[in-house]
């Protein structure tokens, strides 16, 4: 049960009343009667609010930064009308809108009630309760009871980099043209023969094909198709720092996304795996197409550890996995202590079989610091940040010295510039 | 570039500690202004006599004390002993002492029988501005019946009642005694006497309106003298009772729900049952708190700049410009095109040769390598000197980049 604001005044406007007409005391106690028969007869009129039904209907998934509107019903199956608020009660990160509602439902029907979820972060929000409350005729007390009424939105990676992918699909079909072309690499198979026309290579005519024909004809070669890409992200301690007002995870996630999208659309065989110190999340493309949804999918519960992450462990799963050569797509931080004693000593293993590519987003405040000048402050914390940036520099020297492709760029850069630097190594024929 | 700093120059001196000469200079106004308030004290603590002051006190020399009257009876050849409170004056009080009541406001009304009790054993009593109860305690029959302004008044009554006065500074409070047969008042205004003499139980028992003529102030003007006099001068062993105030709390205490009205109580209890009432209705959530895991979440440069702090709480003005020079020397070989694990000797020379600065200076600003025989620049030490620095291998890689 519950009183209403109108109980409380009408208690502190009875003061007046005793004050004025005492009755020697009495009036306190026909007040106090007078009130507690209007509240139980608001009671026993009220309609219940433990038979109230509820169904709910709307989005289950949205992107963040989007609005998802979720619809609850109810229904009165009562003989009595139903008045009151209702409240559909969502974690606070989902911003639901409104907070409640006045609700006034007649006897045996039903009405809707909309919430607005404006969810500020990633992941799984479940619906916490319904609490209805019924308010009695007189308006002077209600019955209230909470409702388990399930529903879950998942809130997806924005994909902000999507925007890129146009661009880059563009660049992907130029470079399919252009390749349609003499050189031959690794990663390049026979896509057809045509006739010899001046400039190309000498080197690609097919001598048994011209003997047959009338003209010279050449062998064109074009990028492989059906590559595997093993694109690996680090949910470990380094990966929950905030840089600008993204967790890097997040910039690593809208990254991979793109990565992902691009290399669906070049054909070649996705797979995705978040870990830490064990898996976090896996996701193995069966077609080319719908490969980003389940990958979205995938990522939205996606959280940062607050755990070092376990290079050895990380290259057993990958070596376990991926039998077949593929590019590895290593999203983690450029962390001087981190990849030294995790990553190096176990990299061996994985470059002798696969192509390894490290991406990490760096922070562009370190950048700002770094050109600060002007006074005592700026200049210790220039010199702090040169000395960050220098790490920086000898563990990216120490990857690509064992081989290893760095990709290092800002947030806003780290998507486009993962997807050029997969553009070249297919270009080069090197996946 | 910049100049130094003026201010960080004293800051950089080694001395950290902090003089008295310091102190005293910062802290002078104040210690004035300390120095002042403690004079002052002293002065008027000196001047201040230990004297007691006080309206009708017969230890104080002021101008309403009544030290002087005091004085000139004990010179008189009577005796003058001063009771505090009513137990000092009930050891003080024989058969033959006038007792001397000013003050009486002091005496709370639970006490006045003891004063009527005291006033029954003394030889002759003079109340002097007597509040209501203990006139009506001590003198029982004697009533008052309003007051005048104190001035000049003729005494209009029979002679020795006034001490012989034929007129004097009178006033005050007004006294009537029709039911005691023997009552003479003096003084006489609006129906009532400032000063009136009965007789009870065979003692005089003297009620003065006003306690002006025994001030020490009143007594130049010789008419005032002699009442003051006379009044006093009626037994030679004076008890002078001027009680100390009551201390706080004594005295029956009227409990504070005694002067409510019963309806504000009820009205007040309702009150407060509507004040629990809205309680309860805003106490009432509607559903519960929903609790979330938030994933902690900081600032990924907090590393870089807890170093800064670092370096800056520790001075260590080497590591720094190491650490400048370190970036500086990478950006500059690989614009000059120079290998990673290039040699000092070549960067140097190649930056003299693209800014057409001396090698000398380049090395020094570059590696900190002091010139043989030069006096050299000094490695920065103190804040100013690092900015300093700072600026020129900004400007020299400024001048690599343009040239």
């Amino acid at each position: 049960m519950a009183l209403t604001g109108r109980t409380g005044l009408l208690g502190v406007l009875a003061s007046v009343l005793v004050l004025l007409v005492p009755l020697d005391g009495w009036m306190l106690l026909i007040v106090a009667l007078v009130l507690l028969a209007g509240v139980l007869a608001d009671l026993a009129l009220a309609a219940s609010a433990r038979r109230v039904r509820f169904e709910r209907s709307g989005d289950t998934a949205i992107r963040l930064g989007e609005s998802a509107t979720v619809t609850l019903t109810v229904a009165n199956p009562s003989r009595r009308r139903l008045r009151g608020r209702l409240r559909d009660a969502w974690p606070p990160s989902a911003a639901a809108l409104p907070r409640d509602v006045p609700l006034d439902v007649p006897a045996g029907e039903r009405r809707r009630v909309a919430t607005v979820l404006t969810p500020t972060r990633r992941g799984d929000r479940r619906a916490a309760a319904v609490a209805v409350r019924c308010t009695g005729p007189l308006g002077l007390a209600a019955r209230q009871a909470v409702h388990e009424v399930p529903w879950t939105v998942r809130v997806l990676p924005p994909f902000h980099s999507r925007r890129h992918l146009p661009a880059k699909l563009s660049r992907l079909r130029e470079l399919d043209g252009q390749h349609r072309a003499m050189i031959r690499g690794q990663g390049s198979e026979f896509d057809s023969l045509r006739e010899y026309v001046p400039g190309d290579d000498v080197r690609s005519i097919d001598w048994r094909a011209t003997a047959r024909a009338t003209s010279v004809v050449v062998r064109t070669w074009r990028p492989e198709r059906d590559r595997r890409i093993l694109i690996v992200l680090d949910t470990g301690r380094t990966s929950a720092g905030r840089v600008g007002d993204t967790p890097r995870l997040d910039h690593s996630l809208d990254a991979a996304l793109l990565l992902a999208a691009l290399a669906a659309r070049a054909g070649d065989r996705v797979e995705f795996l978040a870990f830490d110190r064990r898996v976090r999340a896996h996701v193995r493309s069966a077609g080319t197409s719908d490969v980003l949804p389940a990958l979205v999918q995938a990522m939205a519960p996606l959280e940062a550890e607050l755990v070092e992450s376990d290079a050895g462990a990380l290259v057993a799963t990958l070596l376990g996995r991926a039998r077949q050569r593929a590019l590895v797509v290593l999203l983690t931080d450029l962390n001087a202590a981190a990849v030294e004693e995790g990553l190096l000593p176990v990299l061996p293993a994985l470059t002798a079989r696969h192509l390894v590519l490290v991406a990490a987003v760096a922070d562009p405040r370190v950048e700002r610091m770094a050109a600060g000048r002007g006074d005592a402050p700026s200049v210790y914390a220039a010199a702090a940040a040169e000395t960050a940036r220098t790490e920086r520099r000898r563990v990216t020297a120490e990857l690509r010295k064992r081989g290893v492709e760095v990709v290092d760029a800002e947030p806003e850069r780290i998507a486009p510039a993962l997807a050029d630097a997969y553009l070249a190594l297919k270009a080069q024929g090197r996946l | 570039m910049s100049g130094a700093p003026s201010t960080d120059v004293r800051d950089a001196g080694t001395a950290r500690s902090v003089t008295l000469r310091d102190w005293v200079a910062r802290w002078r106004p104040l210690i004035l202004i300390v120095a002042g308030v403690v004079l002052l004290a002293v002065v008027f603590g000196l001047l201040s006599s230990s004297a007691p002051t006080g309206r009708l006190d017969p230890e104080a020399p002021d101008r309403e004390g009544s030290r002087a009257v005091a004085e000139i009876h004990r010179e008189r050849g009577g005796r003058v002993d001063v009771a505090r409170g009513l137990e000092q004056a009930a050891g003080l009080v024989t058969g033959d002492s006038l007792l001397v009541v000013v003050d009486g406001g002091n005496i709370l009304p639970d006490r006045a029988p003891e004063l009527a009790e005291l006033a029954g054993g003394a030889g002759a009593v003079l109340l002097v501005e007597p509040p209501p109860h203990l006139l009506s305690a001590v003198v029982p029959g004697v009533a008052e019946t309003g007051s005048t302004p104190v001035r000049t008044r003729a005494a209009r009554c029979p002679a020795g009642a006034a001490g012989g006065a034929a007129e004097a500074r009178m006033g005050g409070a007004l006294y009537t005694a029709d039911e005691l047969p023997g009552a003479v008042g003096c003084f006489p205004a609006q129906g009532g006497a400032a000063l009136l003499r009965a007789e009870l139980a065979g003692r005089p028992v003297t009620v003065l309106g006003t306690g002006e003529p025994l001030q020490n102030g009143r007594l130049l003007t010789a008419d005032d003298a002699a009442l003051a006099l006379n009044l006093l001068g009626e037994r030679e062993h004076v008890v002078w009772l001027i009680p100390d105030p009551p201390p706080p709390g004594s005295g029956q205490p009227v409990p504070l729900d005694a002067l409510i009205p019963r309806e504000v109580v009820l009205g007040a209890v309702q009150l407060g049952i509507g004040v629990v009432l809205v309680a309860l209705w805003r106490a009432r959530r509607l559903g519960p708190v929903v609790a979330e895991r938030l994933p902690v979440v900081v600032r990924a440069s907090e590393t870089v700049e807890g170093r800064a702090r670092l370096y800056r709480s520790r001075r260590a003005a080497d590591r720094v410009v190491e650490a400048l020079r370190l970036g500086a020397r990478e950006r500059l070989r690989a614009r000059l095109g120079l290998p990673a694990d290039a040699a000092a000797a070549q960067l140097v020379r190649a930056v003299s040769a693209r800014t057409g600065r001396p090698g000398a200076e380049v090395d020094a600003l570059l590696y900190g390598s002091v010139p043989p025989g030069a006096a050299g620049t000094a490695e920065p030490s103190d804040d100013a000197a690092l900015v300093r620095f700072a600026d020129a291998l900004d400007t020299l890689e400024r001048e690599v980049r343009r040239s």
